[in-house]
């Protein structure tokens, strides 16, 4: 092996070796999405909140609209019964929609979005249980240890704490499995809930999700790195600020093998210097966390609080923890420090706006979110009203547009999500659409929620990993998706529903007679019913809607002579419908 | 793997069979008016192309793997008995094979360089090279882009975009006798509608999605949407109709599964372009000379690619896939002259790329790096290092590949001059 330095460079960013490789390199990409691509098909534009909505635009219906966003907040439809109480009186939509943002529904929802920034749903990682966890099978290993952080923020959300409090929380939300992934947590109760708060039991300084190991583990550092990589994971995810956003231009001589001509550089090269002075004194707040964990280190549990590393910043960068300029040690400064700065605020305002209304974070600017980033910080960092009030909003409820060049830019139609069609199929058809993979990597697998096996990728969703942008529209194979999932879900509500004779006791059939199944009458009512929960429609039993849908059962069931499985493949064409598939 | 001088010669013979037979084979092929066909081949964490591309013998400023230098023509090359594959490569394909060398990719981080390698852009919001040449020439398609591996950008493209999944899954939608089966203890009665049913609800969910089209979906944004739902039920079914294209699920398709289904998809009408990523982790910053074997099974596999797509026929009268197929082979970046206190190599913010197939000028190299593997100036159009030329970066490759398949860049590059010096 040689050693030298080289004679001259042309590059230099910054943290070089440093900010790149996050141990296994696959730390979110800089930027966010911007959108529309030139001479593409439109799919994206100006949020309209930015200005005065034009007067071309057509809002949802109060029932379309208590749709949207029940599928925003909660993924599942709005009951029979709030939708009818809509129609009759939209003034009672606020209070409905407040009512949704307290469930658990909204709780699997918030996970989602927080995990679009926080990355930690990967699945890269897959191992069976060992040691601790001897016997677990992977899958349920892969899911619970990877969820806590999200489980923390929602419970910080769902507590009714500020969402301040995820970054100074002294515990880690986790199930019995998590609970026994994570070293360092107090004793997990069999007989509680699935999901406890547990207290950080080994000294650690409280931060919240930054104290989680979950979140460490996901995005590592490996040892040149010096937390850089981590650094800027948390400018991104929690101030929407992206050190990697920008070219790395070196001027200067550097021998990127040689981390001593590295550490010169960021601290003498201008270029590079720009943006190590503010990152290197965020990464220094790091060094309590493990950095990374080798293959033969992956035994449970796993520890990542290493409190005898705290001042290793010395030999590595030999910058004191510092944020922006703001002094701290600890890494409770660290997310009193985030949660005070404004850049907090507005970013979350961003992040859950961009996500409900699915329009590009870098199109949601200052202007159009800072009505939201108000209400968060006026109700004591509520991101329930925060929520509330963005999918009230004049820019959530647009429908369409009568102007050419506004319709190209006014985002109606919001896609589905696949984490959104499988708690809409298990509400309303009592689906879990699931299969069993008896290997070593395998287990239990929610089939819309999965990477490895199932289709969340395929369907739209992200992987965390490589997919870090979920797709908004359909392509053949999400349609494949909502087409499997329609079949699977019509199937068994109709089989369940039509074995109770007691309608009342039905999940969605409640108006069909089981003792004649093609009564026209009752079909009818019952497709009405359907329009109005599935579509938001209220529509007459004999309207031209319902009777399209009445015409493709009589042909089923003329085509079959099976009233039954007439209503199975009637539904299945209901759940494929277009605005299932959006809403 | 083994890479024997025997199979070389085999496969050399089994390269010159296959040309020959192609030209008269004929069967079910796709029939494309335009623009050609594009793969990539993903090479993930960094290759360091010292090993192969970008010889560097003899410098006290560059760490170089043993081995010598060949030349194949004017097209130098890095080889080695310990790496056979790579010399027997380009003595069979390095007649239609460019090397690009000096690529700036500006960072030294693995999901910006990336982005920039793939995209040409620092923002997560746009679709790669593969992406915009498949949406362009034939968004009609089941899958105009079909990603068999990881990587992939689809920015506002994702209409036309489709990925297989980490374990093939797709074939578990396509398939009925693939499909998972439910836990035991669950329902396990979903109704599978005959022909004639399948079409009553399929009328009826286009006729909705019409309904939509009149209303709400006249215009726009809301329109696009609309002609995307009933555009992918379509391709979903003609998707369903090839799915013996796709190997049996359940399982991460191997890097010579990948390449058997990207030119099926591409034969048989199902695709444009294809990425194949042979998920080795090139990111040696420990034990760099590892590269060497990762070059080596990288080349088998180039091979292999360079065979199948020889050995089917175009839809061009007389012409093989391999004549309407452009292949590139990239990295999202190098790796640093000098070896690390590990063995290995860091981050390097130059990297090369590989190039054959269709239109792809034999035995070229284009652009160069300086001593220190820094990129030197070049001349867009030839492809000579020009000291009064431009800087290469990713864009300039892209804009020039797209040319080469047959789409105009200026709209997706506005103002980025198309590299030209790998067009035969």
């Amino acid at each position: 092996m040689r050693r030298r330095t080289i004679g001259r460079f042309w590059v230099c960013g910054l943290a070089l070796t440093l900010l790149a490789c996050g141990g296994d390199g696959t730390s979110p990409a800089a930027g966010e999405d911007t959108g529309d691509v030139p001479g593409a098909d439109a799919t994206s534009g100006e949020d309209s909140a930015d200005a005065p909505l034009p007067n071309s635009i057509t809002y949802l219906t109060p029932t379309q609209h208590l749709i949207r966003a029940s599928t925003a907040l909660r993924g599942s439809r709005p009951s029979l019964d709030e939708l009818e109480t809509v129609a009759a009186d939209p003034a009672t939509l606020e209070g409905i929609v407040r009512g949704y943002v307290d469930t658990e529904a909204c709780g699997a929802s918030i996970r989602d979005l927080e995990n679009e920034t926080l990355l930690v749903r990967s699945e890269n990682f897959r191992m069976p249980g060992n040691g601790s966890l001897e016997g677990v099978q992977a899958q349920d290993v892969n899911t619970a240890m990877s969820e806590t952080p999200l489980r923390t923020i929602e419970w910080v959300v769902r507590q009714g704490r500020p969402y301040t409090d995820i970054l100074s929380v002294d515990v880690q939300v986790a199930n019995e499995h998590a609970a026994q992934v994570w070293q360092g947590l107090e004793a997990y109760d069999p007989s509680g809930p699935e999901w406890q708060p547990l207290t950080f039991a080994d000294g650690r300084p409280p931060a919240g999700i930054l104290s989680d190991g979950a979140f460490w583990f996901r995005h590592r550092s490996a040892g040149i790195n010096y937390h850089r990589g981590r650094a800027n994971v948390v400018a991104r995810s929690l101030l929407c600020f992206d050190y990697l956003a920008q070219d790395i231009l070196l001027e200067e001589p550097i021998d990127l093998s040689d981390p001593d001509a590295v550490a010169n550089a960021v601290v003498e090269n201008a270029g590079c210097a720009s943006c190590h002075q503010s990152l290197d004194p965020l990464a220094s707040f790091l060094w309590i966390n493990r950095q990374n964990w080798g293959a033969g280190s992956l035994n449970f549990p796993l520890g990542i609080y290493m409190p005898n590393n705290h001042d290793q910043w010395v030999e590595a960068t030999g910058r004191a923890p510092g944020y922006f300029g703001l002094g701290g040690t600890t890494m409770t400064d660290l997310g009193q420090l985030i949660a005070a700065d404004p850049r907090f605020s507005l970013c979350t305002a961003r992040r859950y706006f961009s996500y409900f209304a699915q329009v590009p974070m870098a199109e949601t600017t200052a202007q159009t979110v800072a009505s939201y980033q108000q209400v968060l910080v006026d109700t004591g960092f509520d991101v329930r009203e925060m929520s509330v009030a963005i999918v009230l909003s004049d820019a959530f409820r647009q429908s369409h547009s009568s102007d050419e060049a506004a319709a190209e830019t006014l985002i109606g139609y919001k896609k589905t999500r696949p984490g959104q069609l499988e708690r809409l199929f298990a509400d309303l058809a009592g689906l879990d659409w699931q299969t069993y993979r008896a290997n070593q990597f395998g287990g239990m697998i929610d089939l819309l929620t999965n990477d490895f096996y199932g289709f969340r990728v395929l369907g739209g969703g992200i992987d965390s990993l490589f997919v870090l942008k979920p797709v908004h529209t359909m392509n053949s194979t999400a349609s494949l998706v909502v087409q499997e999932v329609a079949k699977a879900g019509a199937s068994q509500v109709v089989s369940d529903d039509l074995a109770l004779s007691d309608a009342t006791q039905r999940r969605l059939l409640t108006e069909l007679d089981t003792s004649d199944l093609a009564n026209e009458t009752n079909g009818r009512a019952q497709l009405a019913q359907l329009h109005l929960q599935l579509f938001g429609v209220q529509e007459a039993p004999d309207s031209e809607a319902v009777s399209l849908s009445w015409n493709l059962f009589s042909e089923l069931y003329a085509h079959n002579g099976d009233a039954q499985r007439a209503w199975a493949l009637t539904l299945t064409a209901l759940f494929q419908d277009m605005r299932v598939a959006h809403h | 793997m083994d890479f024997s001088r025997r199979r070389f010669l085999e496969m050399s013979a089994a390269a010159s069979a296959a040309l020959l037979l192609s030209r008269t084979a004929r069967s079910e092929t796709a029939v494309h008016p335009t623009g050609r066909n594009l793969v990539i081949v993903w090479v993930n964490g960094g290759w360091d192309p010292t090993f192969v591309f970008d010889p560097k013998p003899g410098m006290a400023t560059v760490d170089t793997p043993p081995g010598e230098l060949q030349e194949f023509g004017n097209l130098p090359v890095w080889t080695s008995d310990m790496r056979p594959a790579v010399a027997g490569f380009f003595q069979v394909w390095g007649g239609m094979t460019s090397v690009v060398n000096g690529i700036n990719v500006p960072s030294l981080a693995h999901p910006p360089c990336r982005l920039r390698v793939l995209t040409g852009f620092r923002d997560l919001g746009r679709p790669d090279v593969a992406a915009i040449a498949a949406h362009t020439l034939n968004p009609e398609l089941p899958l105009p882009y079909l990603v068999l591996g990881d990587a992939g950008f689809v920015g506002p493209l994702g209409a036309s975009v489709g990925r297989v999944g980490r374990s093939n899954q797709l074939k578990a939608l396509l398939d009925v006798s693939e499909a998972y089966p439910p836990p035991a203890g669950q329902f396990n009665g979903v109704i599978q509608p005959n022909a004639a049913e399948a079409e009553f609800i399929r009328q009826y969910v286009l006729a909705n999605a019409e309904r939509e089209r009149a209303t709400r979906g006249a215009r726009g944004y809301n329109q696009a949407r609309v002609n995307d739902f009933v555009s992918a039920l379509t391709r979903s079914d003609q998707l369903v109709t090839k799915k013996d294209i796709m190997k049996s699920g359940r399982k991460q398709l191997t890097f010579q599964e990948q390449i058997e289904v990207g030119v099926d998809a591409l034969q048989h009408g199902l695709s444009r372009s294809v990425m194949l990523d042979g998920r080795t982790n090139w990111d040696t910053h420990v034990n760099n000379h590892v590269q060497g074997d990762y070059f080596n099974d990288l080349f088998i596999a180039l091979d292999s690619l360079a065979l199948e797509l020889a050995a089917r026929p175009g839809a061009g009268t007389g012409s093989t896939l391999l004549d309407e197929t452009v292949v590139i082979a990239l990295s999202e970046m190098g790796r640093t002259p000098l070896i690390n206190g590990a063995d290995g190599k860091d981050h390097w913010p130059v990297t090369s790329a590989l190039l054959f197939g269709a239109g792809v000028a034999g035995q070229r190299v284009v652009g160069a790096t300086d001593d220190f593997l820094l990129a030197r100036k070049m001349n867009m159009g030839t492809g000579l290092p020009d000291a009064g030329g431009e800087a290469l970066y990713p864009e300039n490759l892209l804009a020039g590949l797209l040319e080469l398949v047959g789409v105009d860049p200026s709209a997706q590059y506005p103002g980025i001059t198309p590299l030209r010096g790998f067009h035969a």
